[in-house]
C-alpha cells in the first residue's frame, strides 16, 4: 500500500500489514453468486434494502437516482434480496460470470 | 574472555539497542542479567523493561521497535515456545529484531540443558536463524545479523543461536571491537517499513483479508530470497573492517572427501577435530557447517558438497515422525534434484545436553565409508536399554 510520507510529500510503499484507513475485511470476497437488478422493473419499493442483513442495498428517490444500488465490496451474495423482491426482478447469478476466477481481484 | 551469554550482551551493547526487554530463562538468563547491569552502570542508554513472560519480552520488543528503535531481547527453550504467537508478529511486520537464542532442549522430559529442538521448532516462523560455533561468532553474528537484518531488503528479524552452556557458559577469549568501528559498520538505527508516530497515526496488524494475506507472505518470502545475497555482502563488510571472515556455510577439508559431516554450532568444533584424526590416517572425510540454517543456503551446499559424497547430517534434533531430523530434511530437499551422485543419511545425536561424543561421529564416519546407508534416522550414542531405562518392581 503506497503512503504519503507527511514531510517529504514523497509517495512510498510499506510491508506488511498497516492501514491509514480503518475499513472492516471486503466480505464481499466471499461471494460466489451476485445478485443482478432489472432496474426497468424495479419498483424501488425498498423491501430489498431492509432485509439485506449487510446493509449494503440503497434505494434512492426514483426521481434522483433511478436505480437500486448494492454495495458489492461487501455484499456476501445470500440472495435473501433475491428472495423477498415481489416484483421478481433480481436474478442471482455466478459470480466468475461478472468477475472471471479472480474475484478478489 | 567472555562467555557466550557475556558476548552476546557486548554485542547488543556496541549495537547500542534502545530497549531492553528480556525476561530471565535458564540458560539466557546472564544476557538479561548483564545487560540490566549496563543499563543501570549508565554503560548501555537503554529503556530496560521489566516484563512477566517472554509473550511480553516479544511484545515490547516489537512495540518499541516500531516507535523506530533498535531492541534487544533474548530467550531460550520454552521462553521461545511462549513467545510463539509473537515471533510471527514481528516477522509479519517486517520489524528486524536481532534476538539471541540460547539453544536448549524442550519439555518434556524437563531438561536446561542444550539441543536445537527450540530453534528449529520456530524455523518456519519467518525469522532469520544463524548458529554460531564459538563465542567470539556470537558476538560478530549479533552484529552481522543487525546489519542484515535492517537493510531495506531484508527487513526480517533474526535469531543468533547458540548451544546452551556449550557457549553460553563456556569462557573463551574474544575480541571485543570498538565502539566507534562497530558505530561505522552499524549507523544508528533508521525504521525502513511501519514506524508508529502519534502525530501520524495508521493502524498496524490490522484483520487482513484474503485478498491481501498471500501478497503479504509473498513479501516476506522475497525478503528471505533477498536475505541470502545481503547476508554474503554483510558478512565481506564485517570482514574487511575487523579482519574475521564468515560465509552461510562453512567448507573444512571437504576436497575430494568421500564423507562429509554437516552440523551445526558448537558440534563443529568436535566434527573437525575428529576430520583432522581421520586426515592424518589418509581417510578422506570432511566437515561442513551451516552457520546460516535461515535462508538455508542451497546454492553453496550444491556447490561445497564434494562429487559422489556420502553426506551425514548430524541433527540435535528430531523431526519426530519424519524419517530425519530438520537439517537433514533440509539438506535433502535441497541436494535431491540437483545432485543425484550424493546420499543424505540422517543421524540425530547430542539430545538434552549429551554431550557429541567422538565415538558418536566415529561411529557415524565409519558406517558412511563403509558405505552403509539408511534412509532413516540412526540416533548415535544412544544406551542399548533405552526403552526399559526406568523398569520398576510393582509392590503388591
Amino acid at each position: 500500500m503506497p503512503i504519503t510520507d507527511s514531510e517529504s510529500g514523497r509517495e512510498k510503499t510499506v510491508l506488511g500489514p498497516c492501514a491509514l484507513i480503518f475499513s472492516s475485511a471486503q466480505t464481499g470476497t466471499w461471494r460466489d453468486v451476485r445478485p443482478v437488478v432489472d432496474q426497468e422493473q424495479c419498483i424501488l419499493c425498498g423491501i430489498c434494502e431492509k432485509h439485506c442483513p449487510v446493509d449494503v442495498i440503497r434505494t434512492g428517490d426514483k426521481k434522483e437516482n433511478g436505480s437500486l444500488e448494492i454495495d458489492f465490496k461487501y455484499c456476501k451474495g445470500c440472495g435473501i434480496c433475491a428472495e423477498v423482491c415481489p416484483q421478481d426482478s433480481i436474478e442471482m447469478i455466478d459470480e466468475r460470470e461478472v468477475s472471471g476466477e479472480k474475484n478478489y481481484a | 574472555m567472555l562467555e557466550g551469554n557475556g558476548a552476546a550482551s557486548e554485542a547488543m551493547r556496541l549495537a547500542r539497542i534502545g530497549v531492553v526487554s528480556a525476561y530471565p530463562v535458564t540458560p539466557q538468563s546472564p544476557i538479561a542479567e548483564v545487560l540490566s547491569d549496563y543499563v543501570s552502570q549508565g554503560r548501555l542508554d537503554a529503556e530496560y523493561v521489566r516484563v512477566e513472560s517472554e509473550h511480553s519480552a516479544m511484545s515490547v520488543a516489537i512495540g518499541a521497535q516500531l516507535t523506530g528503535v533498535r531492541t534487544g531481547t533474548a530467550t531460550s527453550s520454552v521462553g521461545l515456545a511462549l513467545m510463539f504467537e509473537m515471533l510471527g508478529v514481528a516477522a509479519g511486520l517486517r520489524l528486524p529484531i536481532v534476538m539471541p537464542v540460547v539453544n536448549r532442549a524442550l519439555v518434556s522430559p524437563w531438561s536446561l540443558w542444550c539441543d536445537h529442538q527450540d530453534s528449529m521448532s520456530v524455523r518456519d516462523s519467518g525469522w532469520m536463524q544463524f548458529y554460531a560455533e564459538d563465542c567470539q561468532e556470537v558476538l560478530d553474528l549479533i552484529l552481522i545479523a543487525y546489519k542484515a537484518a535492517e537493510h531495506a531488503d531484508v527487513l526480517l528479524p533474526t535469531m543468533v543461536c547458540m548451544d546452551g552452556f556449550f557457549l553460553s557458559h563456556m569462557s573463551q577469549a574474544v575480541m571485543v571491537p570498538d565502539q566507534e568501528d562497530v558505530d561505522a559498520f552499524l549507523p544508528f538505527y533508521e525504521a525502513k517499513n511501519l514506524k508508529l508516530d502519534p502525530s501520524d497515526p495508521m493502524f498496524i496488524n490490522n484483520l487482513t483479508p484474503s485478498t491481501e494475506f498471500m501478497e503479504m507472505r509473498y513479501q516476506q518470502f522475497e525478503g528471505f530470497n533477498n536475505a541470502s545475497g545481503i547476508i554474503k555482502e554483510t558478512m565481506a563488510e564485517f570482514k574487511n573492517r575487523f579482519g574475521r571472515g564468515y560465509q552461510p556455510v562453512e567448507a573444512y577439508r571437504c576436497e575430494d572427501a568421500e564423507a562429509v559431516i554437516i552440523s551445526l554450532g558448537s558440534m563443529s568444533g568436535t566434527v573437525k577435530h575428529i576430520v583432522d584424526q581421520y586426515r592424518e590416517k589418509g581417510k578422506k572425510v570432511g566437515s561442513i557447517r551451516i552457520v546460516c540454517f535461515r535462508p538455508f543456503p542451497t546454492e553453496d551446499l550444491l556447490r561445497i558438497v564434494p562429487e559422489n559424497a556420502h553426506v551425514g547430517v548430524l541433527d540435535r534434533s528430531m523431526s519426530l515422525g519424519a524419517q530425519a531430523g530438520p537439517v537433514c530434511m533440509e539438506v535433502r530437499s535441497a541436494l535431491s534434484e540437483r545432485r543425484p551422485d550424493v546420499r543424505v543419511q540422517p543421524y540425530v545425536a547430542g539430545l538434552g545436553g549429551r554431550d557429541l561424543r567422538p565415538v558418536a561421529v566415529t561411529t557415524a564416519i565409519d558406517q558412511m565409508l563403509e558405505g552403509t546407508f539408511n534412509p532413516a534416522a540412526q540416533w548415535l550414542d544412544v544406551n542399548e536399554n533405552a526403552m526399559t531405562i526406568r523398569r520398576y518392581t510393582e509392590v503388591a
